[in-house]
């Protein structure tokens, strides 16, 4: 419990971290805030803008302060749970992520979903059955799960499915149905480095003498597998699945640009390309959160499948 | 017992989070297809897109495709010959959205909200004045000529409704709603992925047969190709001002049944734009052999299967103000070779390069990402260069960097393009030419060019200023300032059951008056 408090304490320091470091990233990237403005002005009006509409722009958001500056109303903001607005759309930072953020939340879990089911499934198999057709198969598909572009894939799902047979709706996201190809596209990667590291770590603890003891104790292989092998094998699964998660939930730009869906990767790079400094300091301190948390949950499942692993 | 509590409590979390984005997502976008809907597919999202926002807002001026300024809210206005009054008839019977009346109070509240957020003219213009309930004067402190062109701008100078800021009626106040007088109501919208539309049925125009509109935001060009193969939209390329529609993709949609491709001109062209403060590009001949190097016959045809044509001159010809009796740049190799020997550009060392004084002639191309074909463009036009012995070096930058070095003058060369009406040719000239506008480094200057230029914005006869914009045309294709390259030609593709569709007279809106769906 001690431990936990302690994690949990460190997760604004974290947040705060990386926060200064993409705000600083961005406020010294070539352009500044001249560009914020320009880009902007241009992206709306579809002319580059005079240099008087820059300065006033940059006058109107206060760009002009120094970076200490801003990033001490930045944080005096934030104190006052602010995120400060966006230069782009002129919106408050926190209702654009919550606009977005479920969409990326479900696409993320349903990928995982996908992921972890087939890829634990896939990896098992391929190990029980190593060095026989199914396993060539099966490491077959982890290879080319890995080496294939994603966005690729997405586009042949789209022309066979979408235009071809027709059966799944596409770009957008107004019901579940929507999900499915977009999940697809995006756990293939997972799904194949999932599908490696369970085989590896499956072959391993089958070796161990625990599995030869079960066996000679006349457990039937089901239980060999599933109970004893597979609690063991789990931690390396664990590990990748959690960092995978943590990732997606930062937004998937490529996936979510070619099936429309409307999460938050887009619109994330979007800013940083149009140097919204307001949108993209938020949105990493909010990322940041998720992913410590997302790291304290792994920790802790650690612990609940290995009574080994304790942190007091 | 503690870690089994502990599971069960992030399963819960997990599933209620999923319940809760689920219902949130079932909630959105129940799209009815019945007669007479378009559904228009855009990289952009509804209100970031000036095309968009045209649907629901009107300006007081519009402007045809050669930049003459026509009537639009204001029905005829009069200036005074000394340029610095403005009178406009306002249209009668016209209302906004939500049924406020249009009228001099209206207008002059729409004006006075373009000033304080950022109009060019705002800084002129010493007073709006109310005459009587439909006739609006502007006094101006400091004639200002492009004052009608900047009126016909939705961006600057858009029709708002009183109503449509918080506060109501305040000039300063922020655009909360989308209330105007256009030909479309926005009823539904939800930011990133679609806006839906609906048909004024008070519009003081002529009425859109189309009843609904929807737009659909898919941000990336091939999926808006596909989504239109696959008919999940009816028509793309309309809502982008830059062709949306990828050029490569033209040949293959021609081909597919049930899809018809249309393309216009709107006079905006591809440059590269040449530092002329820079050695050796200070010397005119070097610019000249550069521009006579390139054959754009073939790039249109080998990089763009001819959907574009080939682009001469810095300006487009038939622009109001447009370079005429002019001859553009023919593609001539032995004359660039001959111009090259000429400026003591010889290759002595016979490794391809030319050079003199023992330096090669190198030059260097900046192309900021994600400009439209920059990349393919930038390939050919140093395989060109190549033939007549100069080196040319590519260097791509993120666009911010680009436009860095840009605004400091850092480049030897850079990718650009004219702009089109309308903001040319008048903007260009300010931004890239005129020595005393502020910003951007200018690639080429001269103490002529600058009273021509001068001229232009401060004479008020018609016909001396296109004689002074004559004379500035001469003198930028004497001086070699620009490479032109080719048209950014704007394409539209669309499901043949949409009837009627015209392309707009500039390339920032969309007229939808005549398209009718007919299945």
């Amino acid at each position: 419990m001690k431990y936990i408090a302690k994690r949990v304490a460190l997760i604004p320091l974290i947040m705060l971290g990386t926060s200064f470091l993409s705000f600083s990233l961005l406020y010294f990237a070539p352009g500044g805030s001249g560009y914020a403005a320009y880009a902007i002005i241009e992206s709306k009006a579809g002319v580059e803008p005079t240099y008087e509409a820059i300065l006033n722009f940059i006058h109107q958001h206060n760009l002009e302060k120094s970076f200490f500056a801003q990033y001490t109303m930045f944080l005096y903001r934030l104190v006052h749970l602010d995120l400060g607005i966006s230069l782009r759309t002129e919106n408050p930072v926190l209702k654009e992520f919550i606009i977005r953020f479920p969409a990326t939340f479900i696409l993320t879990t349903f990928s995982m979903l996908i992921a972890l089911i087939f890829g634990i499934t896939v990896g098992i198999l391929c190990a029980i059955k190593r060095n026989t057709i199914i396993d060539s198969v099966g490491m077959a598909i982890a290879t080319i799960g890995i080496s294939v572009p994603s966005y690729w894939i997405a586009l042949l799902l789209i022309l066979f499915f979408v235009i071809k047979i027709k059966i799944f709706p596409c770009f957008g996201y107004a019901s579940i149905s929507y999900l499915i190809l977009p999940s697809i596209a995006l756990s293939l990667p997972i799904t194949a480095s999932i599908i490696r590291v369970t085989r590896a770590s499956m072959l391993d603890v089958l070796r161990q003498d625990y599995i030869l003891a079960a066996r000679a104790k006349g457990l039937s292989e089901r239980i060999i597998i599933l109970k004893h092998a597979l609690k063991n094998a789990l931690i390396p699964i664990i590990t990748i699945a959690s960092m995978q998660f943590g990732h997606l939930l930062g937004g998937a730009v490529i996936i979510e640009s070619i099936f429309a869906f409307p999460g938050v990767g887009k619109f994330f790079i979007d800013s940083i390309f149009f140097r919204d400094y307001p949108v993209v300091a938020g949105f990493v301190l909010i990322i940041s959160f998720f992913f410590a948390l997302i790291n304290l949950l792994t920790d802790l499942i650690y612990a609940l499948i290995d009574p080994r692993v304790r942190y007091d | 017992m503690r870690k089994y509590f502990l599971a069960a409590i992030i399963f819960v979390a997990l599933v209620a989070m999923l319940l809760a984005g689920c219902i949130e997502g079932e909630k959105t976008e129940k799209a009815t297809i019945s007669e007479q809907v378009l559904k228009i597919g855009a990289v952009k999202d509804f209100k970031q897109a000036t095309e968009g926002r045209s649907l629901i807002f009107e300006t007081l001026v519009d402007v045809d495709k050669y930049g003459n300024p026509t009537p639009l809210l204001a029905e005829s206005w009069e200036v005074s010959s000394d340029g610095l009054t403005y009178v406009f008839h306002l249209r009668k019977g016209v209302k906004f959205h939500d049924g406020t009346p249009f009228n001099a109070k209206a207008a002059k509240f729409a004006m006075e909200y373009s000033i304080k957020h950022g109009a060019a003219y705002g800084k002129y213009i010493d007073s709006v004045k109310i005459k009587d309930g439909y006739t609006i004067e502007v006094h101006f402190k400091e004639y200002y000529y492009p004052f009608l062109l900047d009126l016909a701008s939705e961006f600057r100078s858009k029709v708002i409704s009183p109503t449509a800021v918080e506060p109501k009626w305040n000039a300063s106040g922020k655009l909360v709603k989308f209330i105007g007088t256009g030909a479309f109501k926005l009823v539904n919208y939800k930011e990133g992925e679609f806006a839906e539309l609906v048909r004024n049925e008070d519009y003081w125009g002529t009425k859109p047969k189309l009843k609904k509109v929807i737009w659909k935001t898919i941000p990336d060009p091939h999926s808006l190709v596909l989504a239109l193969e696959g008919g999940e939209v009816d028509i793309i390329g309309a809502p982008e001002h830059h062709s949306a529609v990828p050029y490569q993709e033209v040949p293959r949609l021609q081909k597919e049944k049930g899809i018809v491709v249309t393309s216009n001109s709107y006079g905006r062209y591809q440059v590269l734009r040449i530092n002329t403060f820079k050695e050796p590009l200070n010397d005119r001949r070097v610019r000249q052999a550069l521009n006579y190097a390139i054959d754009r016959e073939r790039m249109v045809s080998v990089l763009f299967h001819n959907v574009t044509t080939p682009a001469y001159l810095d300006m487009c010809p038939w622009f109001k103000y447009g370079p005429r009796n002019l001859e553009g740049w023919k593609y001539d190799a032995e004359k660039a070779k001959s111009l090259l020997k000429e400026a003591g550009w010889e290759d002595t060392d016979g490794d391809g390069i030319v050079d003199k004084e023992g330096k090669p002639l190198e030059l260097e191309l900046l192309v900021p990402e994600g400009e439209a074909n920059a990349d393919a463009v930038a390939v050919y036009v140093q395989s060109e260069l190549k033939k007549i012995g100069v080196k040319l070096n590519i260097v791509t930058l993120e666009s911010g960097a680009a436009w860095s070095k840009r605004k400091k003058g850092d480049f030897e060369i850079f990718v650009h393009h004219t702009g089109c009406i309308p903001w040319a040719p008048q903007g260009i000239l300010w931004q890239n030419y005129y020595s005393k506008a502020p910003g951007y480094a200018k690639h080429y200057t001269s103490g002529e060019l600058d009273s021509l230029i001068e001229k232009v914005y401060t004479t008020r006869d018609d016909e001396e200023r296109d004689r002074y914009y004559q004379e500035i045309w001469k003198i930028l294709k004497e001086e070699a300032t620009t490479i032109p390259l080719y048209d950014i030609v704007k394409v539209v593709a669309y499901r043949d059951y949409v009837k009627g569709f015209k392309h707009a007279p500039t390339m920032y809106k969309i007229d939808l008056t005549n398209v009718e769906i007919v299945k």
